[in-house]
């Protein structure tokens, strides 16, 4: 993760940009359903209790909806490269009607290189920090280190929505304070990395 | 026939032919062996083996005696005199010791009420004492239960014997409303029961009734120190007055603990229960309208970046594969060389 100058065309450490994922993922648009459990991880009742959860939180936030890819990706892959490339080319068939993607949570889960990792959309960029979404993912750690995935996924999104209804508390209260973070040329928000994105990486 | 059949048979039939076994003579006593053995004090069998002596005519019994005789001689008691059943029974005695009558002497009498007193200074319970006579029989109406309930209801909790004086095993133990909460049943039945006890070894009236008071006394601290978890010696110690006070003060069980707040509970009670049917409905509205909140974002522009129309900001990526790399340790993802800003 890198801080760099909003409104950057590419990543100033790598060069990274959507072209250059489209090169390695593919640069044709990608018909998914919010759920999509390509690896299989997920057993049929296992499915309706993560599409619960998910519709719960499409609910709760409605401007704001829940996607979950699994499957492998390969070594070459990163998995934030990939949830950058997949949040910008995927259309999810059964997301809200009138909602972009900018207004997308992803959750990508490798189940090979076991790895998992949260990308979100631009709505959410202002209210969602890197720690917030760790967060997230450190809830769900302990099941998915035991195979249990829907239960992780459950955990994860369970402590994403309390996070999520503190930001809005915030953020109905102190609006400016998340404006503040946009504003040019002083503030500056992590963006996708291929250098420092993977899991080998956080590792070491 | 069967063979036992036929040994009874035969057994019957032979029988009187046998010759007839002679009787053994009874032992009998020369002259001289009497005249000797009679120097001594005792002569075994005199009775039986003087051939000589002359039988004793039965003693002259009379009529035997009729039913009615026979009911009177076994109610022999006497009610107590009712001039003195005011005295005994109308209110709380105040002394401890209730003899109206005078059947004990006045040293002993002065002596049971000095032990009865100094037994309700170190005691919470108190204990009085009403003597009868041997031979009397309390009036049917007067029950020791309503006594206690009438007259002892109030106040401290007290012990109520019924005693009659030489006649410790007929004692009655009763006890005041607020002790049997506090002073199970049986061990009221295992007190009076020891008290007599060490009563019947003594002679004379005045002695049992001294022994049955001191034995009950200490039975009734034993209690105490059984309800009250005193460790000590139950014996020899006794209570400061200081403690007595407390115990008395202290209050019996939760019902006696409770009684003195009931009315007001009774009072608050729709009230309190109302006003927790409304709180308890305002909780359950909150937490409804809570599980129906929907929660906003304000939109703000956001600056595409990496050429990416809907999404540039990325989250957190944590590894999985192994217990040995816990959450805590990947927190921090990169390293500081790698931050620009």
């Amino acid at each position: 993760v890198q801080k760099i100058h909003r409104a950057a065309t590419a990543c100033p450490h790598c060069g990274l940009t959507l072209g250059d994922a489209d090169g390695q993922f593919g640069g044709r648009e990608l018909r998914l359903r919010c759920l999509a459990d390509t690896a299989g991880l997920l057993r049929h009742e296992e499915r309706e209790r993560v599409e619960a959860a998910m519709g719960q939180l499409r609910q709760r936030f409605p401007q704001v909806f829940m996607a979950i890819y699994t499957g492998a990706l390969g070594e070459a892959a990163h998995l934030r490269r990939f949830g950058f490339w997949l949040l910008n080319r995927a259309s999810f068939e059964d997301r809200p009607s009138g909602a972009s993607n900018a207004a997308g949570i992803l959750l990508t889960i490798d189940p090979e290189t076991k790895a998992a990792g949260v990308s979100v959309g631009y709505l959410l960029e202002p209210f969602l920090e890197e720690a917030d979404t760790f967060e997230c993912l450190a809830r769900a750690h302990s099941h998915w280190l035991e195979g249990r995935y829907a239960d992780g996924m459950i955990k994860a999104m369970e402590q994403l929505a309390w996070i999520l209804r503190k930001r809005s508390r915030q953020a109905k209260r102190h609006p400016q304070r998340f404006a503040r973070k946009l504003s040019l040329p002083t503030a500056s928000v992590a963006a996708t990395c291929s250098e420092s994105s993977s899991p080998e990486e956080v590792v070491q | 026939m069967k063979p036992w059949q036929w040994l009874t048979l035969a057994a019957w039939l032979v029988g009187p032919l046998l010759p007839a076994r002679e009787s053994t003579a009874l032992p009998s006593l020369s002259e001289a062996q009497r005249k000797a053995m009679a120097s001594s004090e005792w002569l075994a069998g005199d009775r039986v083996l003087s051939a000589g002596a002359e039988a004793e005519p039965p003693p002259d019994l009379g009529e035997p005696p009729s039913a009615a005789d026979l009911a009177a001689a076994r109610a022999p008691a006497l009610l107590v005199p009712e001039k003195y059943l005011q005295a005994y029974f109308d209110t709380r005695p105040e002394a401890f010791l209730i003899d109206p009558q005078g059947l004990l002497d006045a040293p002993s009498a002065h002596d049971q009420i000095g032990l009865l007193k100094a037994h309700a200074a170190d005691s919470p319970i108190d204990l009085f004492i009403y003597v009868f006579a041997k031979e009397q029989e309390i009036p049917g109406e007067v029950r020791g239960e309503e006594l206690g309930e009438r007259c002892f209801a109030t106040g401290r909790p007290a012990l109520l014997v019924f005693y009659f004086l030489g006649a410790a095993p007929q004692a009655l133990l009763y006890a005041s409303p607020a002790l049997p909460e506090v002073i199970p049943a049986a061990e009221q039945r295992l007190a009076l029961q020891s008290a007599i006890a060490q009563a019947s070894k003594q002679s004379s009236p005045p002695d049992q009734l001294r022994a049955f008071t001191v034995q009950l006394t200490k039975r009734i601290y034993r209690m105490e120190q059984m309800l009250h978890g005193i460790a000590d010696d139950a014996d020899g110690s006794t209570l400061t007055p200081a403690r007595a006070a407390k115990l008395a003060k202290k209050p019996s069980s939760l019902a006696a603990r409770w009684a003195p707040w009931q009315p007001l509970a009774q009072k608050l009670a729709i009230p309190g229960l109302l006003l927790a049917s409304v709180l308890a409905v305002l909780l359950a509205c909150m937490g409804w309208r809570r599980r129906r909140a929907t929660y906003r974002f304000p939109e703000l522009a956001v600056e595409p970046r990496l050429g990416g129309e809907h999404a540039a900001g990325v989250g957190a990526v944590i590894a999985f594969a192994s217990a040995a790399l816990p959450p805590a340790s990947q927190r921090q993802q990169v390293a500081d060389y790698l931050r620009r800003t």
